[in-house]
């Protein structure tokens, strides 16, 4: 077996193999630096080369990719606030904080660091877990999978912030919009409105996108000059990002082996695992004081995990064909294309197949994140740029990204109604992690409670594993409360007092309606359509009307009270208010359903250069120029398409400018 | 000289004739020289019928006439109705822009209800390619594939379950079937076929299918240790029959069973749902459609192509699971198999309807 190891290295290494895997990688870089465009839009520009290809070309190709997608998406994650893809959403909880405070460099070279060690860790799993995986994936059944879930549902209790009855309310907010669409147990619509385009439900891509990056943006606009405050240093560089990693090697270590077990675990899921390590990372580390402010464990942690996790996700695809996630999917298509067959031959007679696939994951994790800490520095200068100037490019890079979801005018449309929705969350201090925690796990739950009673009934309590599960879940939440996070005094901030508390007590009557809409609305459906939405309604409405009762009522400060608005505006930049921005970002997409996505988005980027950053006419045109050609240049090279507008219904516009 | 002018005269409309004939063959010959070609794909990067479509995207390249530039576009969401419903509203009868159909789409187009925008029907299909279905079980079931009573009687006698998708989708051919045998038999939904696996080796759900193409690539390697157990086929349409799978000709049809176990071929309202439901997921797998209206010369460019595609020893070889030795249908003969699963007579139609809201309160 070690020869088998030797050889595959050292053929890996040498000619075109190494090229192939280079190949793979450098495509991979680019598909996860832009947003929205993981594995899965990287493995289908690669598939056409794939054709015809010898399997000991192509695996390097296509596992290379893979591999560095989740380490190039942390540039827009950690730099500008826009998560990168599914998984990296939690990155940006600390990641972009950091960037503001002018340690852009360091964050991102912390992360590719942890990156790698992460990749190789996977790697390095992989290649003594998948002889002995079989029997221990085997264990995991329906009853040890809904535990699991159980388990990853009360990390929520790190991630509720200041005030624990509003954080545990957002969850159950992301729970019930993680309902909307079609019911997973009996194919019934809930809350799709008649609209085809909702029955696959909100998709998650696009609920990060607008609860992070648009509400981050928003507010980076209103406050600073630049996004990072310190001005003109790049703080302490990348060195210190790598000394970061080594100095915390035991998050490291731990979050790659959550990444990489439950990548390999069914019934999960990949996009729980940034947030499951995120909230690992919270939970054990002493002083918690830093975190959502820019702590750079917040990055440590979920960027090792979700490079480990490929490792962990192969042992099913590669043992059961079974893909984990979305670009798995198209691995296993590839995989199907150059003669592989999933299956205990992988371990057997194709074993250096394996091989092969294991070292191009550990060597595309070193090229990818070799290549990624060399570009830190340099990349990172885009904090220093005046954010009146790169936030209009940011705003085109999010509506880009959420139409990737699928393609349809209903992604813009979700993307602007959350987006909203985030906004205002952010204003009055409603977690959005924990809201993301629900969305998550919301049908896995559904689905996880549906098959146990299905197949088990109670009896699913029988099973040792299940048992063992149960002990740590009742720890878990022991955890959870022993460990809080210290409560902050009321004092040390404005934001808490209880005067005019109108705008907060409108949005949480807002929310309230919206839960109860659910509410009513399930009481016309059949009992297994509506008894996830329903008991997530009740429960949500028993958080918030106890919480609207208690603001109604208190005159003094309290921790439920939060209104971001009270704080110090910067004099440097000139105020307006959210509403004037929300107002700005929904002209532009009538603009784009009148007129076509192209010329909306340019014409948006020349008047926003213009009117908020002064910048020269020919400045402004050069720069609109620029974006629509990188727009048209995208479509056409990655054969997407802009949404339909209403112009392209009359006049036959080119491909580019419907 | 008259008879030398009156031959003048008919070598001259002669050649007028062969002239304006051979002119007319000029203008309906198709060029699709320095076009591009758009392949909706109404589902997500690799899914069967995407993969499907993505194989045959360089050989159209070379095979089209003035080999034209072919590009996917995945259009994905609300089981595949999104992308037919644009494409619908979106293609011209210019042959630049075709879809990739496969049962899912056949699905919507029965169960699709006022979210379908389309019609299959209306379509002019390029060709079909026919996909079998294999059913299997674990063995500790105590199957063991040998006598087909014997296991039938052994599956009638205990409760089996089986794991798919949803209640509205093409899976519902095998629980047609699993009537059919009068099997005591529960699904769980929510599954994907690879979860419905591993469930089965962890002994939690005890019967399964798979298309030809996933049982060769994923369940054959559980079926060589033993766990799994083939047990029948779907069969094969073939005219009003259903005849066994070519792939697989030594497993009984779910048809066979019914007769011996019967005394009788199977018949009735039920049978012909089943058997709309084997034609769409077995005998219209997957194929190619363009849009309503689009000229004859145009599909037999498209007709050509594919089938030049699927003589290329390479194509062949590349996608040996894919399209494996089933027969090819071309043209109005997959128009024909398209409507013998979608073009349901008014009482299968609303015992279809009856099924649905009875047995999953859903209201189509």
């Amino acid at each position: 077996m070690s020869d088998v190891i030797v050889e595959t290295l050292v053929r890996l290494l040498s000619g075109w193999h190494l090229v192939y895997l280079l190949i793979g990688v450098y495509v991979g870089l680019v598909m996860g630096v832009l947003p929205a465009l993981g594995g899965s839009a990287g493995m289908a520009v690669l598939l056409p080369f794939v054709f015809g290809l010898d399997a000991e070309l192509a695996l390097p190709m296509m596992i290379g990719m893979m591999a560095v997608t989740p380490t190039a998406d942390t540039f827009p994650s950690v730099l500008m606030g826009i998560p990168g893809s599914n998984s990296s959403q939690s990155t940006v909880l600390d990641g972009f904080p950091l960037s503001k405070r002018g340690e852009a460099a360091r964050a991102l070279s912390a992360a590719f660091s942890a990156s790698l060690v992460g990749g190789v860790i996977g790697a390095g799993f992989l290649t003594v877990a998948i002889f002995f995986a079989l029997p221990f994936l085997l264990m995991i059944g329906f009853g040890e999978q809904l535990m699991l879930i159980l388990l990853a549902l009360t990390m929520v209790g790190t991630l509720t912030g200041a005030s624990p009855l509003k954080g545990l309310a957002t969850c159950g907010l992301g729970l019930l919009v993680g309902t909307i669409g079609t019911a997973p147990t009996t194919g019934s619509q809930r809350m799709t409105f008649d609209m085809s385009y909702m029955m696959d439900g909100v998709p998650l891509i696009i609920v990060g996108l607008s609860l992070f990056a648009l509400p981050e943006i928003v507010d980076l606009v209103r406050r600073q000059t630049k996004i990072s405050q310190t001005g003109t240093s790049l703080g302490s560089g990348w060195i210190q990002g790598v000394k970061d990693t080594i100095i915390n090697w035991g998050v490291v270590l731990r979050c790659s082996l959550l990444g990489v077990i439950i990548g390999a675990l069914p019934g999960i899921g990949g996009s729980v695992i940034n947030w499951v390590s995120y909230s690992h990372v919270v939970q054990t580390a002493k002083d918690k004081s830093q975190f959502g402010k820019g702590d750079i464990r917040g990055v440590i942690g979920p960027e090792s995990a979700n490079n480990a996790q490929d490792g962990g996700a192969l042992i099913p695809t590669l043992l059961f064909g079974i893909p984990g996630s979305g670009s798995m999917a198209l691995l296993l298509a590839g995989f199907i294309l150059v003669g592989i067959e999933p299956g205990v031959e992988m371990i057997t007679t194709n074993l250096d197949l394996t091989y092969t696939i294991i070292w191009s994951l550990a060597l595309g994790s070193v090229f990818g994140a070799g290549t990624c800490v060399f570009l830190a520095k340099p990349i990172a200068r885009l904090t220093l740029v005046p954010a009146t100037i790169i936030a209009p490019f940011m705003f085109s890079l999010i509506f880009l990204s959420a139409f990737q979801a699928t393609r349809d005018w209903g992604d813009l449309a979700i993307l602007l109604i959350l987006g909203i929705l985030g906004i205002y969350m952010k204003r009055f201090g409603w977690p959005r992690p924990a809201f993301m925690i629900g969305f998550v796990l919301s049908g896995q739950l559904e689905n996880g409670l549906y098959r146990v009673t299905q197949v088990y009934g109670f009896s699913f309590l029988e099973r040792p594993v299940v048992l063992a599960l149960l002990v740590m879940l009742a720890l878990a939440i022991y955890a959870a409360f022993r460990f809080k996070p210290k409560e902050e005094p009321i004092t040390a901030t404005p934001a808490h007092s209880a005067e005019n508390r109108l705008p907060q007590l409108m949005f949480v009557f807002l929310l309230i309606a919206f839960a109860g809409y659910a509410l009513v609305q399930s009481l016309s459906w059949n009992f297994a359509t509506a008894l996830m939405p329903r008991s997530v309604a009740l429960a949500t409405l028993l958080l918030l009307v106890p919480l609207a009762a208690a603001m109604v009522r208190t005159k003094t400060a309290a921790h439920y009270f939060y209104d971001s608005e009270r704080e110090e505006f910067s004099g440097d930049v000139e105020y307006r208010t959210n509403e004037h921005y929300i107002a700005l970002l929904v002209a532009t997409l009538i603009g784009a359903w009148l007129a076509g996505f192209v010329v909306a988005m340019t014409a948006f980027l020349y008047l926003f250069l213009r009117r908020k950053a002064k910048l020269q006419h020919w400045q402004c045109a050069v720069a609109a120029a620029c974006l629509a050609v990188s727009l048209m240049a995208l479509s056409s090279l990655l054969g997407l398409r802009f949404p339909a507008s209403l112009a392209s219904t009359f006049v036959d516009l080119p491909w580019y400018l419907t | 000289m008259k008879p030398l002018g009156s031959m003048l005269w008919g070598a001259a409309v002669l050649a007028a004739a062969s002239l304006s004939s051979l002119s007319g063959a000029r203008a309906q010959a198709v060029d699709f020289k320095g076009e591009t070609i758009e392949l909706i794909a109404p589902y997500t990067e690799g899914g069967g019928a995407d993969v499907y479509a993505r194989m045959f995207i360089p050989y159209l390249q070379k095979y089209l006439p003035g080999n034209p530039k072919v590009i996917i576009r995945n259009l994905p969401g609300g089981a595949s109705i999104l992308g037919n419903n644009k494409f619908q509203a979106t293609a011209k009868p210019d042959g630049k822009m075709l879809v990739v159909t496969s049962s899912s789409t056949l699905v919507a187009q029965l169960l699709g209800g006022k979210k379908r925008q389309f019609d299959v029907l209306k379509w002019r299909q390029v060709n079909v390619s026919p996909q079998g279905t294999v059913i299997y079980a674990t063995s500790k079931t105590g199957v063991t594939g040998k006598d087909m009573m014997a296991d039938l009687e052994k599956l009638r006698g205990q409760k089996i379950r089986y794991g798919a998708k949803q209640p509205d989708a093409g899976e519902l051919r095998n629980i047609f079937a699993f009537d059919l045998l009068g099997l005591n038999h529960e699904t769980i939904f929510g599954l994907a076929r690879g979860e419905v696996r591993q469930a089965m080796l962890r002994g939690e759900l005890e019967i399964n299918h798979d298309t030809a193409e996933s049982f060769n690539s994923s369940a054959q390697s559980f079926i060589k240790s033993g766990e799994f157990v083939p047990l029948w086929t779907l069969g094969m349409p073939k005219g009003e029959d259903i005849v066994r799978d070519p792939v697989f000709p030594d497993y009984p049809t779910i048809n066979e069973l019914y007769e011996k176990a019967n005394g009788k071929p199977p018949a009735g309202t039920e049978y012909e749902a089943f058997k709309a439901f084997v034609n769409l997921g077995v005998a219209a797998s997957k194929g190619f459609a363009l849009p309503e209206g689009t000229p004859d010369n145009i599909r037999e460019a498209y007709v050509d192509a594919v089938k030049k595609t699927l003589d290329d020893p390479d194509f062949r070889k590349l996608a040996s699971d894919e399209v494996g030795q089933y027969p090819q249908l071309f043209g109005d003969d997959a128009d024909f198999a398209i409507k013998k699963a979608v073009g349901l007579s008014p009482e299968v139609s609303d015992w279809l309807k009856q099924y649905m809201l009875k047995k999953y309160d859903l209201a189509i």
